[in-house]
């Protein structure tokens, strides 16, 4: 195939990096023009979009001598990272807690992350897969600690920490795999551990651990989660929202991708990962429960929402595929729903005339929710939706996505899997009602109207409006998937 | 090829051990010098050419750079918290003999050994298949810069003022 052809289909990466490059190289002449930087983003975004929705026209298959391959799977993880890419986009335009001089280097930084999520989801390469979760990670690692909060270098620093250690590891996985097998494709890796011997194998399982290890921390996956609740905690709402959605979709591409290549050892790994599944949804909602810091909750929240997708690929089926996808389209809408309210409550911006620190006002205690109802109903209604649909409460988009991976879960006879995930719904459900307590039954501490940002606005509308629509018809969601399939 | 592993092994214990950062950082040439020894001692020299050229030459000075320049930072008063030494060290020593037990069957059955990379090989690969790559890494390496120049440049409130 001609270079031309794979760069054409190639076009809302290029698009991107593009975008990326220039948008750098504009932050550092006008440093605090905000409009053109904004322009800038939002020029690329839509260019991108378009030609994402002109390649699927295309014909599927491997690209650039097969070290990436554009098919339908990698398609819907496209669209979803430009998804979240867009709607963080709109939540950083108007967050304070990123150095206003260092904006326009937070939206570049954020589309060379966009384009690492979709290479994520596309590699079919040992080599293609190291570099884009590199290129996450480094994009990641910068924009956590790109807040003045000194808790932010510190976020930024562990997560850094954690992720190079974690790194090394995968590489010591990749070059066993790589010495087993004598080749870094996944396709001939399947063929060549499809005739291994007993004691290869061995050496195989090592490296296939050591392999999903890496994979783990990106889900942030027990017992790769540590560096979860500090970077969240640390770095600034957007992009606490994007690490959120963002890497965890792509990890998750990653993994299916190399679950193919490694699908003969799958029986062998099938039990520790079933387990795992069911330890991460458990210990994410039960230390959620007692969190009083919102973006720890959420983080807690995350790593259990990790477990619930998790579903889908353990049960290794057909099913667990299309409600693993369904669920991923839905957690995107509700959880950057979720993080856009908490940015527009944080970082509620000082009445005119009083002196005060970004976050005196809101702060990011629970406490911060406190009769929030009464000063902006729309915002508090909206969070609700966000979180009950989070909890999985018909009918929202949410409702779909656990009742297809629960379905999965019973169908692949793992009753105990099903009833683990069942038992965590109820635990969550605790402390997402919590929430709307406060908001609906406490007493507000003042009872002035909330001003909430044009942008913040929006992006809490797009994803209320996804999350009821999913939740409604479902069936749209559904053919959409299953005409890309 | 023992020399070489021994020297490798006793610049790694020093880097870790030595109280002083900077006589740790020149272990750590010593480990890298004796990586590259170990390359030439295997056939692949070009990967010994790189390794000396970029970790030797180019990382080491700039970690020692780094340590000459934060030399205030650390000092007597912030010492290694030792507790932690001998578990690190039982974790370890318990995952090489999990990997060295694990790698056995590659060492006992090495394939015959093939005719070296050419770099005229490695060059064209660069330019044709490997082209992808070759440019992404260019993108990681801008987002890493930009990123760490704006983390360094943001200073905490009470700096900055």
């Amino acid at each position: 195939m001609m270079l031309g052809d794979d760069l054409l289909r190639w076009a809302p990466e290029l698009w991107l990096s593009a975008g990326a490059l220039l948008l750098l190289l504009a932050s550092v002449t006008t440093r605090r023009a905000r409009h053109v930087t904004s322009l800038i983003f939002w020029a690329t975004w839509c260019i991108a979009a378009g030609s994402l929705w002109f390649v699927q026209l295309l014909p599927h298959g491997a690209a650039f001598s097969h070290l990436i391959l554009l098919d339908s799977l990698s398609s819907v993880f496209r669209w979803l990272a430009l998804g979240s890419v867009g709607l963080v986009g709109l939540l950083l335009a108007r967050a304070s807690d990123v150095d206003p001089a260092w904006r326009g280097e937070a939206l570049g930084l954020l589309l060379m992350v966009g384009v690492g999520l979709m290479l994520m989801a596309e590699a079919n390469h040992l080599l293609m897969a190291y570099l884009s979760m590199e290129l996450v990670s480094l994009g990641s690692y910068c924009l956590v600690g790109l807040s003045r909060d000194a808790r932010s270098s510190e976020a930024a620093l562990k997560y850094f920490l954690f992720g190079a250690l974690v790194s090394g590891i995968m590489l010591f996985g990749m070059s066993l795999l790589f010495g087993a097998t004598g080749t870094l494709s996944f396709a001939e890796i399947w063929n060549a551990l499809a005739r291994l011997n007993e004691l290869s194998v061995r050496v195989c399982v090592l490296a296939a651990a050591l392999l999903l290890a890496g994979l783990a921390f990106k889900i942030s996956m027990v017992p790769f989660h540590l560096w979860t609740p500090d970077a969240y905690e640390g770095a600034p709402i957007a992009v606490t929202a994007l690490l959120s959605v963002g890497p965890k979709a792509a990890g998750l591409a990653l993994v299916l991708r190399v679950m193919v290549a490694l699908g003969p050892m799958w029986e062998r790994l099938a039990p520790t990962m079933v387990l795992l599944t069911i330890v991460t949804m458990t210990l994410g909602n039960v230390v959620a429960v007692s969190q009083r810091n919102i973006k720890r909750m959420l983080a807690y929240s995350t790593i259990a929402q990790a477990g619930y997708l998790l579903i889908g690929f353990v049960v290794n089926s057909n099913v667990g595929l299309e409600a693993l996808l369904v669920y991923l389209v839905a957690y995107l809408f509700m959880n950057l729903g979720a993080f856009a309210c908490v940015q527009a409550v944080c970082q509620e911006p000082a009445p005119a005339g009083e002196e005060a620190a970004p976050q005196a006002v809101g702060g990011e205690s629970l406490e911060a929710f406190r009769g929030l109802s009464r000063r902006a109903p729309a915002l508090a209604a909206s969070l609700a939706v966000f979180l009950l649909s989070l909890a999985g409460l018909p009918p929202l988009a949410g409702f779909i996505g656990k009742f297809l991976l629960f379905g999965a879960a019973v169908e692949a006879h793992h009753p105990f899997l099903a009833l683990a995930a069942v038992l965590n719904s109820a635990v969550a459900l605790a402390y997402y009602v919590n929430i709307i307590r406060l908001m609906y039954v406490a007493e507000a501490p003042e009872s002035a109207p909330m001003p909430v940002a044009l942008s913040i606005r929006a992006a809490v509308a797009i994803c209320a409006a996804a999350t009821i629509g999913l939740g409604l018809w479902p069936h749209l969601l559904l053919e959409w998937l299953s005409h890309l399939a | 090829m023992w020399l070489m592993a021994a020297l490798v092994l006793v610049g790694s214990v020093w880097v870790v051990t030595l109280r002083n950062l900077f006589r740790a950082a020149l272990s750590l040439g010593l480990v890298l010098l004796g990586v590259a020894g170990l390359f030439i001692l295997v056939g692949a020299e070009f990967l010994a050419f790189v390794q000396i050229l970029i970790y030797v030459g180019a990382i080491l000075t700039l970690v020692v750079f780094a340590v000459m320049l934060t030399a205030k930072v650390q000092g007597p008063e912030a010492p290694p918290p030792r507790g932690q030494q001998w578990p690190a060290a039982a974790v370890a020593g318990a995952l090489f003999s999990l990997f060295a037990t694990a790698t056995q069957w590659i060492v006992r059955s090495a394939p015959a050994p093939q005719d070296p990379v050419s770099l005229q090989q490695l060059g064209q690969a660069l330019t044709t298949t490997l082209l992808l790559p070759f440019e992404v890494i260019s993108l990681v390496l801008v987002a890493a810069l930009v990123g760490a120049v704006a983390v360094a440049a943001i200073l905490p409130p009470e700096e900055s003022s």
